[in-house]
């Protein structure tokens, strides 16, 4: 008796093992978790990896992602092999994985913005600025919706204010802002156009244009009838003549028409705290 | 016994090891229960993998969220399962096993002879008592965990930084909270010890059989709490390697947690268990006799 019970134990846990041996989403995350590991050790010390090793990591890489056509994770293998170019310092050929890349998934405007920043980004470590931009103004001309649409002009002037090039970071922000307000115009009274509308405001803040940020939100307010979106606008204007213009009364000013127009509104509480600091002040 | 606790803690160690080793009957409780712990850490760890995953991916996303379905984040969650599978387990067929094994040693002890079958047979007459006496101790060992974290919490939250001239980040993860979960574990264990012989051997009801564990230990309190500490001991390392999770997984591979979960199943299933339910049998057999 004991050993016919051990006998199904061993029988049900075999079978169990066996399940677990398929081809199922785990099973490739796996198998992708392991090729990652394999290519972090060539990013770690690209130069003590030789290219042998390298090209064996491209080939599974590359395998894989044949291996599983249409998945997220297709994608992040052949990421990974112009990866393991760039960290190897060889350009040109992470570009022709892009390039490929690009022509492979032109019907995704996600995928298509992501590997023109990654071009744009191979040009950068290659100090190859003229080139990186013009990548990067591709991105805001075809993909302007995409997350890094919406990143990239900002982007391109943090890159001027980090090489200090003031006049260049200035003429940059200020090409966001319009670009962003145009998307606004665009998006009007849609989630993306109020994202934009911060996005212009956020330019206009870094260039220290707060009056230009607050005609940014008054467009807002004149355009979008959101409850949230409303409030937000008026919260962001306060803060607007708080920080920037140091306008203590327009500020409560627009406190307290975001507390009567919108009370119950989650941004009318903080609003209500901070008036109160304000008054206390 | 109180004079030199030292010497008797040897020879019960001793006796305990002789006892198991010459009667395989008396480890046949302790191998099943391993065997089933085995089996359902087998299932936790295919879990994420079709078709267990169709069965308990809804559940790991509702309780913990969607990436610990995902590998390897399935493995930071794989000894929090375990020890919870091993919790219920041990209430529901552990505390038969257990009574059984201390009807075995006892029979062994006292050189009657030792039928498995009607070993189990007269442990099952009183499972509900054994049920409820370990439903009792992991209770508390449960809220007490949870109430010293509370307790941490509220200290730390009214802004102080230390308690003890020890630094937050000490009590909140490291060698502290992992001494004092032990520590707390260890006593209660210990308390506990003997309600299980008193249940199966004096035919004590179990929450008489628990108070009058909890004398009896106060009464050996060194003998009975070293025996314990020294034993729970062996399973420190797996504690700590399970604290350490993410480490692990980064340096190692993440199936190593597996292994550590199926290592820490073979001390605690194989090696402790037995010897702290043979040894602490002993003891109530030879406090008995001494009374």
């Amino acid at each position: 008796m004991p050993r016919k019970l051990l006998l199904v134990f061993i029988l049900l846990n075999f079978l169990f093992v066996l399940a677990g041996c398929g081809k199922d989403p785990y099973a490739i995350e796996r198998e992708f978790w392991y090729l990652q590991k394999k290519a972090k050790s060539v990013y770690l010390n690209p130069d003590a990896s030789p290219n042998r090793q390298v090209n064996k990591i491209v080939n599974a890489l590359n395998n894989f992602a044949k291996r599983n056509p249409n998945t997220t994770l297709e994608i992040s293998a052949e990421f990974s092999i112009a990866s393991l170019y760039i960290a190897k310092k060889e350009f040109s050929m992470a570009r022709q994985q892009l390039q490929n890349m690009l022509i492979k998934h032109k019907d995704s405007d996600l995928v298509s913005s992501e590997v023109l920043f990654f071009i744009g980004n191979s040009y950068e470590l290659e100090d190859k600025w003229p080139q990186a931009l013009s990548k990067y103004k591709d991105i805001i001309n075809r993909y302007p919706t995409t997350k890094r649409g919406l990143e990239v002009p900002l982007y391109i002037a943090q890159y001027y204010k980090i090489k200090y090039q003031p006049d260049k970071m200035k003429e940059a922000f200020n090409d966001a802002a319009d670009h962003f307000i145009g998307l606004s115009q665009t998006y009007r009274d849609k989630p993306l156009g109020f994202t934009a509308i911060l996005l212009a405001a956020e330019s206009k803040y870094a260039v220290k244009d707060y009056q230009g940020c607050i005609n940014v939100f008054d467009s807002a307010l004149n355009t979008y009838t959101d409850k949230d979106m409303r409030a937000s606008a008026m919260m962001n204007k306060a803060l607007m003549y708080f920080n920037g213009l140091k306008d203590k009364a327009k500020t409560k000013e627009t406190l307290q028409r975001l507390i009567n127009d919108y009370p119950k509104n989650k941004l009318a509480e903080n609003a209500r705290k901070f008036l109160k600091e304000l008054e206390k002040k | 016994m109180r004079k030199n606790p030292a010497i008797k803690l040897l020879d019960l160690f001793g006796q305990s090891v002789n006892l198991l080793k010459n009667n395989r009957a008396l480890y046949l409780p302790f191998v099943i229960f391993f065997l089933i712990e085995f089996f359902f850490l087998i299932i936790i760890f295919l879990s994420s993998r079709i078709p267990l995953s169709y069965i308990f991916n809804p559940i790991v996303k509702a309780f913990w969220g969607e990436q610990f379905i995902h590998f390897p984040l399935n493995f930071i969650l794989l000894p929090k399962i375990a020890s919870f599978s091993r919790l219920a387990l041990s209430v529901v067929i552990g505390s038969l096993l257990s009574g059984m094994a201390t009807l075995i040693t006892a029979n062994i002890y006292y050189k009657k002879s030792v039928n498995l079958e009607n070993s189990f047979f007269k442990t099952l007459k009183k499972y509900i008592a054994l049920f409820f006496i370990l439903f009792v101790l992991n209770l508390i060992l449960y809220f007490a965990f949870k109430l010293i974290g509370l307790v941490l919490f509220k200290y730390f939250s009214r802004g102080s930084r230390e308690l003890f001239f020890i630094p937050l980040r000490f009590w909140s993860y490291g060698p502290i909270p992992i001494l004092m979960n032990f520590s707390i574990a260890a006593f209660c264990q210990a308390a506990f010890i003997y309600a299980i012989p008193f249940v199966m051997l004096d035919n004590v009801k179990p929450i008489k059989a628990i108070i009058k564990s909890f004398a009896l230990f106060f009464r050996y309190f060194r003998i009975t709490f070293t025996l314990v500490i020294l034993l729970m001991l062996i399973y420190l390392p797996v504690l700590i390697l399970n604290m350490k999770t993410i480490y692990l997984i980064e340096n190692t591979f993440p199936e190593f947690i597996m292994i550590v979960t199926i290592l820490g199943s073979i001390l605690s299933s194989l090696i402790i268990d037995p010897l702290l339910t043979v040894a602490s049998t002993l003891l109530f057999i030879k406090n008995k006799e001494t009374v």
